[in-house]
């Protein structure tokens, strides 16, 4: 197996190329399935390099998006069932009363592409729904997207409710979006804000590290 | 009779527009008839 | 009103689009005018309540009233008319469109597969006919009693009045001058890329398109030049030229793909037809308003080759200055966020204002715009509004 070449596939964004050389990886008997995989997360760090230099962009980190599930489909069988190459899992949703998920898509993506094992809330989420899961989940790190000012008003009711829950030291919050700022992450009460996804990534595997 | 008049194309259509418009909106069918068609389609 | 304040409103309306188009055209002007971007966020101002609003005429008159009443704006984006639900509920069906009490939202929708993309493109009466509406609303969609017919038409009529009328009440009233004139072949002008983007692929499977199908897809944007944007071009050339006693542009062009395409896409893909267009504009003297959804600071080099007077970008979310360093001929519209107009004391709001008018605007090139539409209740408050309005209205280059 030629990890190089599955990196390059994934960063160039052939999609041929890179759906052959897993099947091939599957063909073998999947005993090369974590380097392979490793390739790939290697590949989507390229791609969001390439995003933030401004040689890709939006339309190609979904398409990257698209083509890093599938090929983790077809490597599926062979992987080991309990996910230990997880950096850890995360919850990752966009706020109450906005229905905004592109985004929210790309950057649950690259989280996954990065190590995480995400729970993707949906759309549209309140509050109570997000402090629940973590509490059941016993997750401590919590990604809030959104694209309207309503927004706003929902991440900050988000924290708030963490507070409420007697847990907002127990976790880590990031808020991302059109509307979110330096000025409006003070206002939420969150620890983090990011305008790319290559920055939410860095910014939850440092607190997965920590 | 046919109790589905309206669903085939263009016969359906140029029935359906002829029976919705009022004889003295009719002769602005090709102005009218596309954006109300449009409103359906993307509103 | 009498003969006196209508003639004062002419006058006013007239005065305005002299202002706008010599801004347009990099004329120094006495002052900046202000195109107002607000949108939804009136209904909330007027403390109205936005369901009514959108399905009662009179509520949105009132709005709109309100609006003009109160902020002394040069010319308002949308006067009301983002109310076609009545049209779609008249035949107990819903749209793609929808309300609460805070917003007006759309439901993710594409009308074709990459399969069907060319079929669409053949007929689109006939596929629209054929497929997306029974796809929508049902197979039996148009088998209704034809009264049923008769009243969604009759709503589809009284909502085409409520546009003519809020143009008129808002010009003969408040002097505020109209945008733009529509597209005489199709509406609003549209291309190739955008409608697969909005209507019929969505911007997911557009995106995997563009890699996957590229060949389609850049058949899809010639042909679809054939069919809507060469008339266009061709009507442009033989047109009389601009229009300035009627528009503040001679045309306005709505562009949201820029922000999904790559460079390399955005080269095959969107700029052979934009800029078969700009040219014609550019040839006959016309001026053109782009409003650039999200940002297109890095494609502002493709538009400095026209010569000024050609395009005003209105700016979303880009940096005003920047995007007059990167392209000097192109004339901004914009300059107020949503995070000033939202968080900022009216203070800080007149403080940049200023700043826009004094280092863009005072050799022309500058409209004030909010970039953003305003469109939920937290957008802008209405102190920040005022003062912007109080300030610009009087302050003299």
């Amino acid at each position: 197996m030629d990890t190089k070449a599955i990196l390059d596939a994934m960063a160039d964004l052939e999609e041929d190329e890179l759906m052959e050389m897993m099947q091939e990886v599957m063909d073998n008997g999947g005993a090369d399935v974590n380097d392979a995989l490793d390739a790939c997360q290697e590949g989507m760090k390229i791609v969001g390099e390439r995003f933030e230099e401004g040689e890709y962009f939006v339309g190609d980190l979904i398409y990257a998006g698209e083509i890093l599930t599938a090929a983790m489909e077809i490597v599926k069988p062979a992987l080991s069932g309990d996910g230990s190459q997880s950096v850890g899992k995360m919850i990752l949703c966009t706020v109450k009363d906005d229905l905004h998920d592109i985004g929210k898509n790309i950057v649950r993506a690259m989280l996954e592409a990065g190590g995480f094992e995400v729970i993707d809330l949906g759309i549209d989420v309140p509050p109570e729904k997000i402090v629940e899961t973590a509490k059941a989940e016993g997750i401590k790190i919590i990604a809030l997207s959104g694209v309207l000012t309503l927004a706003i008003d929902s991440m900050k009711a988000t924290v708030d409710a963490f507070k409420a829950a007697g847990m907002r030291d127990d976790v880590k919050i990031i808020v991302g979006g059109a509307p979110v700022s330096e000025a409006a992450c003070a206002t939420i009460g969150a620890d983090e804000w990011a305008y790319s996804p290559k920055k939410t990534v860095t910014v939850c595997q440092g607190w997965a590290a920590s | 009779m046919n109790m589905r008049p309206y669903l085939s194309y263009p016969e359906g259509y140029e029935k359906w527009c002829h029976d919705v418009l009022p004889f003295y909106f009719r002769p602005m069918k090709k102005f009218l008839m596309p954006l109300l068609l449009q409103i359906m389609r993307d509103g | 009103m009498d003969k006196a304040q209508k003639q004062q409103m002419k006058d006013l309306k007239a005065e305005r689009i002299r202002l706008f188009r010599d801004q347009a055209n990099f004329k120094p002007t006495e002052r900046v005018p202000h195109f107002c971007n607000a949108v939804t966020w009136k209904v909330f101002d007027a403390g109205e309540s936005l369901p009514e609003a959108l399905t009662d005429f009179k509520v949105m008159e009132r709005v709109v009233r309100h609006f003009l009443e109160t902020y002394n704006v040069d010319g308002l984006m949308d006067v009301g008319i983002r109310n076609q639900f009545n049209v779609t509920e008249a035949f107990g069906s819903e749209g793609y469109y929808y309300y609460t009490e805070e917003a007006v939202g759309i439901k993710d929708h594409a009308h074709c597969t990459v399969d069907t993309l060319m079929d669409y493109l053949e007929d689109p009466t006939r596929y629209t006919w054929e497929k997306i509406l029974p796809e929508k609303y049902g197979e039996d969609w148009v088998n209704k009693d034809i009264e049923t017919w008769r009243k969604v038409f009759w709503e589809y009529l009284k909502y085409t009045y409520f546009i003519i009328h809020m143009g008129s009440v808002s010009g003969k009233e408040f002097g505020i001058p109209s945008l733009a004139p529509n597209n005489p072949a199709k509406g609003a002008i549209q291309f190739g890329i955008e409608e697969m983007e909005s209507n019929l692929l969505g911007i997911k499977d557009l995106s995997i398109a563009l890699r996957r199908n590229k060949d389609l897809i850049r058949d899809f944007c010639e042909k679809w030049d054939e069919k809507y944007i060469d008339p266009l071009i061709e009507k442009t050339y033989l047109s009389d030229g601009p229009q300035d006693d009627k528009y503040c542009f001679d045309a306005s062009i709505i562009l949201l793909s820029h922000n999904i395409l790559n460079p390399k896409q955005f080269d095959t893909f969107l700029w052979p037809s934009l800029k078969r267009l700009l040219d014609a504009y550019a040839f006959k003297g016309m001026n053109v308003r782009i409003f650039a959804e999200g940002s297109i600071l890095r494609y502002a080099d493709k538009f400095q080759y026209y010569p000024k007077g050609t395009v005003t970008m209105h700016l979303e979310q880009d940096d005003p200055f920047a995007f007059r360093e990167a392209a000097p001929n192109v004339a901004i519209m914009g300059g107020l966020s949503t995070e000033l107009l939202s968080g900022g004391t009216p203070d800080e709001c007149v403080a940049h204002t200023k700043k826009l008018c004094d280092e863009l605007g005072r050799q022309g090139g500058f409209i004030l715009s909010e970039g953003k539409m305003l469109s939920y209740k937290n957008d802008c408050t209405s102190d920040n509004l005022k003062a912007i309005c109080d300030f610009v209205s009087e302050y003299k280059l």
